[in-house]
Order: C-alpha cells, then structure tokens, then sequence
C-alpha cells in the first residue's frame, strides 16, 4: 500500500516536471541560436549568473527576507481579524446583518485600488502591511463563515442534552468543527498574501523586498534579474501552498478519513 | 437509584402547524413507566415514535399534556436524562475518551478521568481510549455514545433506534451487551425501534404505536425469563403476538377500504 501510494506521488512529481523542463529547454534553444533577441530575453545561463552576483553580495536574500517577514506580519493581522470578523458573523445574526452588506461591498473592491488612500495613510511599512492583510482577511472571514454556519445540528443537539452552555457550546463544539474550513481560508489567505507583498512593494515602493528588487532591476533593464525575481516569488508561493496544506491536513485529518472511511 | 427514573405520560398530544391544515404527530398518549423498567416503543416509520422520545428527552418541549419524571413536568433537557442517538454523534475531533469526558458536569479532573475510565470499562471499550470516532465500527461508536449518554448518572436512558445502523450479528451482540449494562445500571431504558426481536429480547413492556396520528395501540408485557431465548418456543409466540399488533392494521385499513 505504502509503495504504490510513493510510486504514485514521485510519479505526479515527474509529471508536473515535464513542462517546466520542457519550457527551459526551449529557452536555452532559443537563447543559444539567437533566435530571439539577447538584449531583451537573457538565456538561462545569464539568469543563473544575475543569481549568483545577487546571492553572493547579499542582496537576494536581504530582499527576500524582508518580503517574508512582511508577508508574514500582514497575513497573521489580516486573518487574526479575518478570523474574529467571520466568528461574529458566523455566530451572531444581528452582526451578519449590520456587517456583511457592508463587506460584500468593500470585498468587490480590487485592492491595489485601497494603494492610493493607503499611503494617505500611512507611508511606508505600515501600509504595506495592511495592503497585504486587507487581502488576507476576506477568505479567512468567509470560510470562517461557512464552516461556523455548517456546524451540524446533530452536534447542537448533543449540546443542548448535555445542557453546555454557550462558551462551551462554542469552544468545545463550534471552533473545532468549524476549524477546517477555517483552515482552508488560511491556506487562501497565505497565497493571496504572498501575491499582494509583490503588488505592495511595486505600488508603495522603496522598503525593500523581492517585488521592490524586481522593480528596481526592470528599471535597470536588469531582464536576468527580473527573471530571477520571478521565479524565486512562484517557489515561495508554491512552498508555501504545500505547508499550509500539509498543516491543513494535520488539522483537519478526522474530517478527510471520515470522507473516505464512511 | 432504583426507585427513582418514573415516567408518567398523560394525554400527551402534539400537532405541528402546517400550511393548510396541522399536522398530527401524537394523539392522546398515555403511558407510565416504572423506575428500572426497559420498555421498547416500536412502531412503523412516521408513527411519531420518536418524536415522543424527543420529547422525554427534552428536545422538544412544547406539547399538551404532561410528561413527568418522578411527579415533575418536564421542561427542556436535563442531566437525569441520557440518550443515545442512532447516529452515534460523537464527535469526529474528539478521542473516544475525550468525548465521553465532554459530557461530565461538575466533577474535578480526577473524578472525571474516574468516571470516564469506569464507563469505558462499562461499555467494553477499554484499550480504545485514545481511538478517534472514525476509527471505530459501528458498534465501538454506539459503545461510546452509550457510555458518554450515562457519565452523568441519568435516571432514564433514553435509545433512539441506537443499533438500527448496525449488521444483524453485532446487533444481537450489542442485545446482550444493553441488558448487561442495564442490569448493572438498574436504571430505566426506553427504546425506539422497529425491530421485533430486538424489542422482544430487551423489554419488560413493549408499546406498539401506530401512525396518523401517533398514537398508543397496545401496550404488551414481557415477562419471559431473563437471559432469553431467541429460539424459544414462548419467545416465538410472543414474536407472534407483537407481530400481529401490525398485520391487524392492515386488516382494518382493507375493511375500510371495501
């Protein structure tokens, strides 16, 4: 059973390769014969070098780290407050009434268009941050939401024999069941976190960080560095998408394997 | 404990409010119960039978009439009150230990991890503590909502169709399983089935209901000695007798009918 289910996952591994393989070998091609031209698409060898120069004066990792440690402040602000804005949602009929119209409203707004009244915020880090977290908030709130609202009423039941009272209701009974939908929402909010640090660091530029480096080298017309940028942003994202769903799965694994095992 | 855990129902009736006219669930029931009794309400689906057990436990509390627990009205759900649901409704993040110690009202740690090791042991679950719902059968899960159901003493237990998810075997099974646990308890169990044998194997009185409106159509007394004997011949002849409670209801709805 344990083989096949490796067999399985290096086998979906070699597969997801093909195309990034395939797509970097057409480079090189295209790069080696001059068929496309050198000045503006640098060749895989050029990028590796660019690495290489900013791995070695620090800039790199200077500038990635800062994007992280912002990606984290914004996103563990944006779902706190996602979290306890969809509990009260969740939870209270009065609050969904006064509240979500409102934030419906507010979610349709696309948030790089929150950048210009943010920096009349603030300048600087702290709008960043809060560009990232009003990104994050939403699908935390939501989920949260959701997974609240689809408590069974089986389980309320079993509450109201055993006479809980509502803040035992809630924690014994509400939180964990509505817990993986939750953690779903957090999986969402970390991607779109991580897409809005970028955005951040373009709009409200000069903090530093790997979307102010790749804006800076464009500038330059330093290709090979915007291409290093952009690919360091999809592993960063991808990784991450991978821990929260192994986190997910921790979490959540007596909802997953009462779906297989009933 | 044994001469407490008294139901008395009288002239219980309950209609829910429908679009065009309501609907009646339960009609002019009475019943009583003596502390300790097992008594089995069998009926075909819709005959209101658990809508009833609902209401003993507390689930629903608006009716007419009056159901009382030891000479009280009763008013909602309380904790001298247990029930074990079909769907065993254990919660799938809890350990089975855990679950049944959620339950416990008003005890220090001590006592309860006390209490939630005896009732393990009670109910046989014992090597399962640390086990999460999914990775129990149906039967272990039933086990666990039995033992959570009685953590708090209750004076009935009440048993929603608690075996009716389970293959015939471990059904029979589990039989044994309630008497024993009745036996040691000594407390009064009222169970909601549509099994024959089953209700015939557990109960000192057995309440067939029938359906539209809801209501009591015999009462029947058991008193076939105990442990007993599915094969028997007396056993069969009482099967017998439950059994024609139900064919004589379709003999009067065809009577009508011509």
């Amino acid at each position: 059973m344990n083989v096949t289910v490796d067999r399985t996952r290096i086998a979906r591994f070699a597969e997801g390769g093909f195309l990034p393989a395939g797509l970097l070998l057409a480079w090189y091609l295209l790069t080696k014969y001059h068929l496309i031209d050198p000045h503006s698409y640098p060749s895989p060898s050029d990028v590796l070098n660019g690495f290489l120069a900013v791995w070695k004066d620090g800039s790199f990792t200077e500038n990635l780290l800062i994007s992280i440690v912002r990606v984290c402040r914004g996103f563990l602000a944006g779902a706190s407050f996602g979290y306890l804005l969809g509990i009260l949602i969740g939870l209270s009929k009065t609050a969904d009434k006064l509240i979500s119209p409102l934030f419906n409203a507010v979610r349709q707004v696309p948030i790089p268009a929150f950048a210009p009244l943010l920096v009349l915020v603030s300048i600087g880090e702290p709008s960043r941050v809060l560009f990232i977290a009003i990104g994050a908030c939403y699908p935390v709130a939501l989920n949260t939401v959701e997974g609240i609202r689809c408590v069974k009423r089986e389980y309320h039941e079993v509450s109201e024999v055993f006479r809980f009272g509502k803040l035992k209701r809630f924690l014994k009974i509400v939180l964990p069941s509505s817990f993986p939908s939750t953690l779903t929402g957090l999986r969402i909010g970390l991607s779109v976190s991580w897409l809005l640090v970028v955005a951040a660091e373009i709009f409200m530029s000069s903090g530093g960080g790997i979307g102010d480096m790749m804006w800076g080298c464009r500038e330059m017309s330093r290709n090979d560095l915007v291409i290093v940028c952009i690919v360091t942003i999809a592993l960063v994202g991808f990784t991450m998408n991978i821990l929260m769903k192994m986190l997910e799965r921790v979490f959540s694994s007596w909802r997953v394997t009462l779906k297989n095992a009933r | 404990m044994s001469n407490t855990g008294a139901l008395e129902i009288r002239n219980v009736r309950k209609t829910y409010p429908g679009k065009e006219r309501d609907v009646h669930v339960l009609e002019n029931i009475n019943l009583s119960i003596k502390p300790g009794e097992f008594v089995s309400i069998i009926g075909l689906s819709g005959c209101g039978k658990t809508t009833l057990l609902r209401h003993i436990v507390g689930l629903e509390s608006e009716y007419e009439g009056d159901i009382l627990l030891d000479g009280k009205r009763l008013n909602g759900p309380s904790l001298d009150r247990g029930i074990v649901f079909q769907d065993h409704r254990l919660f799938p993040w809890l350990t089975v230990e855990k679950n049944i110690a959620l339950g416990i009202v008003g005890k220090s740690e001590k006592e309860k991890k006390e209490i939630v090791d005896s009732h393990i042991e009670l109910v046989g679950l014992k090597g399962f503590e640390k086990s999460y719902p999914y990775q129990l059968s149906g039967g272990m899960s039933q086990r666990a909502a039995i033992a959570r159901a009685l953590v708090n003493q209750p004076k009935i237990l009440l048993l929603d169709e608690p075996l009716g998810a389970l293959d015939a075997l471990t059904r029979m099974y589990m039989h044994n399983e309630l008497e024993r646990i009745w036996e040691k308890e000594k407390i009064t169990m009222i169970m909601v089935t549509h099994d024959v044998e089953e209700a015939l194997y557990l109960s000192d009185k057995i309440v067939v209901m029938s359906a539209k409106p809801g209501r009591i159509q015999k009462v029947l007394n058991v008193s076939l000695p105990r442990p007993r004997d599915r094969a028997g011949h007396d056993f069969a002849d009482m099967k017998e007798q439950v059994l024609e409670e139900f064919m004589l209801h379709t003999e009067h709805h065809f009577s009508y009918a011509i």
